[in-house]
């Protein structure tokens, strides 16, 4: 036996070193295709930042996209548990992160919308959001020399239309990948996880993996996760669109990257930081007939346990996204001169 | 030299007919009991007084067949009829010299592709107000007006017919038989499908539904050949 042991140490160490190995989980492929930045895509990117951040889509001129979905903030409303739009109106949900969308098939908490290039019609026009219809921006867009110039540039035609209003808003949009956080170096084989974060990694692939799979950290299907409905509110989420009983109270699982950005959580936005997320998950759910058979019983973490997968989440935050200054709000913005078709007579 | 210039004119605005094919036109027509529809006009039927303020419809995938083939195919996939736009409801569909066809087949709305392809031009551009900007999925048909049976402020109806899937959907097949040289001229009879429809309790539609698709088979129904 005493021959045998150092095999056996050799053994176990091995074993041990193993667990804390990482094997790589490749990225699916994409919905939808990608423009590349490096390409004749990007003047559709660039076009797209400016309408994205251009409060002209509304109706009163007041908000943006952006409004609502800021670049620090991975694209989440932060500090909004309901987002508001024109007339200072408060909407029925918190609007999510944006990210990541190329690997997303349906968009909005309830699925609404079954392709990005229309997305960006349902904000614009509804009367709690901007407020505005589609053929008004069109007439807006058209009687702006500025954008008139980037219409031309982008399309060769500088009469914006649907198809160029919409296809830019969504290049941009597809453009907006968060793949350089810690958990990705790590998945990569250039880093390693501390001791509490592998802990809390195993913890993850445990109790959370199923819903929110990796690498993007969300299946982007659609379940319920026992959240008792507000009763103000009555958001019944999927069965809204199709009006399917059994899809009541269920909405798109979000993904679980820029947590520390994008607060508060939920489609209502009702947990304000993630120890009031995990207290749902291991006192809230309650046998909720709508919950995802994932979450028949509560799942079960002691406090440090908490603590550990906590850790692990924070190595899902990705500043070089958040601070991307291809992201940020295009200075040029505030040069745009509001020039219409008519000539200025010369004095 | 005025002549050479009209001429010019009149040949370049000739549509393209591939050689060996002939232009067989085509057309869709809106009646109330038997006369062509006017938008704002009041019209006495059996139970109230109505009139229409908007009628807009898409037929897509227009064919003609012969013996349960087909023989020729619409080139624009899609038509969006609408009532104010006198030429929206008629084109030619380009048919092989000497074809024969015994059967129209079309769809009244647009097929589930168009419904999840993305932003398109044309008749299917989201800026005519015919797409759901809410939910994804166009609106196959629209009817709006005003009935003196509608309870609602103003007596106003809304049917927005649409949704792409499902038990719910609202596209429907339409086919007739038709004799040779027969003109193809459709016509909608939408007098009776106005009274047909309980406007008193369904004066609104928005959304897919049991009602929106039954509206629907039942606007398919009252299209036919005009005698």
């Amino acid at each position: 036996m005493i021959r045998k042991l150092p095999i056996l140490c050799i053994v176990l160490f091995s074993c041990l070193a193993f667990r804390s190995l990482k094997s790589y989980v490749p990225f699916p492929k994409p919905t939808f295709s990608i423009p590349n930045p490096k390409s004749k895509d990007s003047l559709k990117i660039n076009l797209g930042r400016l309408l994205f951040f251009d409060p002209i889509l509304s109706a009163d001129s007041s908000l943006s996209c952006a409004s609502c979905h800021t670049p620090q903030n991975a694209f989440a409303h932060t500090d909004h548990d309901l987002s508001h739009g024109i007339h200072d109106q408060i909407g029925k949900r918190n609007a999510p992160a944006l990210f990541n969308l190329a690997w997303q098939r349906k968009f909005m908490w309830d699925g609404a919308i079954n392709h990005i290039e229309m997305q960006a019609l349902a904000p614009i026009s509804n009367p709690e959001e901007m407020g505005e219809e589609l053929n008004h921006v069109l007439r807006k867009l058209n009687a702006s020399l500025f954008y008139r110039s980037y219409f031309f540039k982008t399309f060769g035609d500088s009469i914006a239309n649907s198809t160029s209003l919409l296809r830019s808003l969504a290049a941009f949009e597809l453009s907006l990948i968060s793949t350089g956080a810690k958990y990705d170096e790590v998945n990569a084989g250039k880093e390693r996880f501390s001791a509490q974060e592998q802990r809390g990694y195993n913890l993850f692939r445990k109790h959370c993996n199923r819903c929110h799979t990796e690498p993007l950290f969300s299946s982007y299907e659609f379940a319920s996760n026992g959240l008792p409905p507000d009763t103000a509110l009555r958001d019944i989420g999927v069965a809204g669109i199709n009006h399917q009983e059994k899809d009541s109270l269920q909405f798109k699982v979000p993904s679980l990257r820029n947590l520390s950005y994008s607060y508060p959580y939920m489609h209502d936005g009702r947990f304000q930081n993630l120890y009031q997320v995990l207290k749902h998950y291991t006192n809230g759910v309650r046998n909720h007939k709508h919950a995802t058979l994932h979450l028949e019983k509560p799942i079960p973490l002691t406090s440090r346990e908490q603590t550990d997968l906590v850790s692990f989440l924070l190595t899902l935050n990705d500043s070089s996204f958040t601070n991307n200054p291809q992201h940020s709000f295009p200075k040029i913005l505030l040069h745009k001169s509001e020039g219409n078709n008519e000539c200025k007579r010369q004095k | 030299m005025n002549y050479l210039r009209y001429l010019l004119i009149l040949l370049l605005s000739l549509k393209s007919v591939p050689a060996g094919a002939q232009q067989v036109p085509v057309s869709i027509h809106v009646a109330y009991q038997g006369r062509a529809l006017e938008l704002q006009k009041e019209y006495r039927g059996g139970q109230d007084t109505v009139r229409f303020e908007k009628i807009r419809f898409y037929v897509s995938d227009f064919c003609l067949l012969y013996q349960r083939e087909v023989v020729a195919r619409d080139q624009s996939a899609v038509h969006l009829i609408d009532l104010a736009d006198k030429a929206s409801n008629r084109w030619n569909i380009n048919v092989p010299l000497r074809q024969q066809y015994d059967e129209i087949r079309l769809l009244i709305g647009t097929d589930s592709l168009s419904n999840v392809s993305g932003v398109q031009a044309g008749a299917l551009d989201p800026a005519n107000g015919m797409y759901w900007s809410w939910q994804s999925g166009y609106i196959n048909i629209k009817v709006e007006g005003y009935s003196s049976r509608s309870p609602t402020r103003k007596h106003k109806f809304q049917y927005h017919l649409g949704g792409y899937q499902g038990v719910n959907a609202t596209q429907r097949l339409w086919s007739v038989k038709v004799k040779p040289d027969m003109d193809l001229a459709l016509v909608l009879e939408l007098g009776q499908w106005i009274e047909e429809i309980f406007v008193e309790k369904t004066f609104e539609i928005m959304s897919p539904s049991e009602t929106s698709a039954r509206l629907s088979t039942r606007f398919a129904q009252l299209i036919s050949l005009q005698q």
